[in-house]
């Protein structure tokens, strides 16, 4: 197992979002999070990397217990976070993104930069373009292609699809397959689009409320006819 | 004409050490979003430290160097002292601007205690007068623009090319983003409060070389470089430049109109007209609430 939630309770300042979240990422699998808005999904991953702290509860990964450790050093051994509405440095260029990608590792991997404009080519002839002037499903790339520079083991994703067209929605999810099959990369995906996202992950718990209400196959939950009437 | 020419001489020196003072005050507020009042005082002890130094018979470049890493230590020091402690607690923008005017004020008198209020003037430096087309000068002033054009461009490289000056563009763009990545802001605030304040000292050294330096000498200096960096746009270096030359220039040549006395009005009618006709500064990007 590559993460492990347990019983987790966080909010903002004295309001309290979370009440109680449980789950498990094993690792390689990409693992889906989906509910309405202000269920608190966005919340938990922001817990999971250390950026908010924890009020009760623990978080494991790869074993260990990480409970409020600081971001930079979850992102030392593995664990990546791609944050809602395109997690990228829109005054730097690309080129200097995915340096930047691999701060914490040292200087950056050429081998890993090559693999990343190998995934994302539209990247490559547009490496010397300042990233904020790139396009939504430009951008969205280069925020996978910037967490991955970190090699990372897990990766946590919130809604890469958010404000892109439904064309650039399938090739950006499409990618993210592409990261876990290439790379080995586990993946907390939350997504709205709930179809999209149940057709790409293996299991999927849905939020309610700041609870976990339901887990299961993404595969079954598809087959279900009352999917909707779940949230 | 050559009073013209003269005063556009006048306001390039001027202005050229009033842009070490605005990048590096610049460079702090964009980065760290800090409005760091203190930073007049970590000048006038870059001057004081030089002075000192200089008083134990070291070389004036070794007195300089002295003065140089004295501000840069004094400016880290108030990061870890006084803002840090400030920022864990959410405290507001306005509570850690008046603290910075409290550090400001209780330092400078400290160095008043010192040194007294009297003028102290550095000495040393082989000043020789130059007359070129009817334009006069020293090789101060012909110093006080080199050094600032060298630190200037040093600066822009540093942040340009350097891993660490990456690291400081990423903290400036987005503080979320660069600890996301894996950056540790709190060692970027530190490099830039170090960087920041060992930039402004040489202005202040150069200016007790020149006319001499009192212990409230930061007062004017944070004033001018706070309208620099707002007149030039915040977050931009090369822009705090070009707000402090323009500054430098309106300042001086505004004299064959106005008195001299009223050399600080100009500065602020610049500012006036930045604010109301492009209030993001002439380079800058659009204001967001907490950096202000």
């Amino acid at each position: 197992m590559i993460l492990e939630a347990l019983d987790l309770v966080a909010g903002y300042g004295k309001k309290e979002v979370l009440h109680g979240v449980s789950l498990r990422v094993e690792a390689g699998e990409i693992v889906g999070l989906i509910g309405h808005n202000g269920a608190g999904k966005t919340t938990l991953l922001r817990v999971l990397f250390g950026l908010l702290p924890v009020q009760r509860g623990e978080v494991r990964y790869a074993g260990r217990p990480i409970t409020g450790r600081r971001p930079a050093l979850n992102v030392k051994d593995g664990l990546s976070f791609v944050p809602q509405g395109h997690g990228i440095f829109t005054d730097l260029t690309v080129r200097e993104n995915l340096e930047l990608g691999g701060h914490s590792l040292g200087e950056a991997d050429p081998d890993r930069v090559a693999a990343i404009y190998n995934l994302f080519p539209i990247l490559m002839g547009r490496r010397d373009q300042r990233a904020g002037t790139l396009s939504g499903g430009q951008q969205q790339m280069l925020a996978l292609g910037l967490a991955l520079m970190l090699r990372p083991k897990l990766l946590l994703l919130d809604e890469p699809s958010l404000g892109l067209a439904p064309i650039l929605v399938q090739r950006v999810l499409e990618s993210v397959v592409e990261i876990n099959r290439r790379f080995g990369t586990a993946v907390l995906l939350v997504e709205q689009n709930v179809k999209q996202a149940l057709r790409i992950a293996g299991r999927v718990y849905v939020m309610k409320v700041g609870q976990i209400s339901l887990e299961d196959q993404a595969a079954s939950l598809l087959e279900r006819s009352d999917l909707w009437q779940l949230f | 004409m050559d009073l013209f020419a003269q005063l556009l001489v006048n306001g390039v020196v001027a202005g050229s050490l009033y842009a070490l003072v605005a990048c590096s005050f610049g460079l702090i507020l964009g980065t760290t979003g800090t409005f760091h009042f203190a930073h007049g005082v970590v000048y006038a002890a870059g001057a004081y430290g030089a002075y000192f130094a200089a008083g134990l018979g070291l070389p004036l470049w070794a007195a300089a160097g002295v003065g140089i890493a004295g501000a840069a230590l004094l400016g880290t020091l108030i990061e870890v002292v006084v803002y840090r402690p400030l920022r864990r607690i959410a405290a507001s923008p306005l509570v850690i601007l008046i603290a910075s005017l409290g550090t400001l004020i209780v330092l400078e008198n400290a160095i008043a205690i010192g040194f007294s209020t009297d003028a102290k003037v550095l000495e040393g430096f082989p000043r020789k007068g130059i007359v070129l087309g009817g334009v006069g000068f020293t090789t101060l002033h012909v110093t006080m623009v080199a050094v600032s054009l060298v630190l200037f461009l040093g600066l822009l490289a540093f942040l340009r090319w350097t891993r660490r000056g990456k690291a400081i563009r990423a903290v400036a763009n987005s503080p979320e983003m660069a600890e996301i990545v894996g950056i540790d802001t709190a060692r970027v605030f530190l490099l830039v409060f170090a960087l920041g304040s060992a930039m402004a000292a040489p202005a202040a050294i150069l200016i007790m070389l020149d006319r001499g330096a009192t212990p409230d000498m930061g007062m004017d200096a944070i004033l001018i470089a706070a309208i620099a960096v707002i007149v030039g746009g915040i977050g931009s270096v090369p822009g705090a430049a070009l707000g402090a030359l323009i500054i430098g220039l309106a300042q001086n040549l505004g004299v064959m109109k106005i008195p001299s006395e009223w050399q600080a009005a100009i500065a602020f009618g610049v500012l006036l007209l930045v604010v109301i006709l492009r209030p993001r500064g002439l380079v800058g990007k659009k204001l967001r609430r907490a950096e202000i």
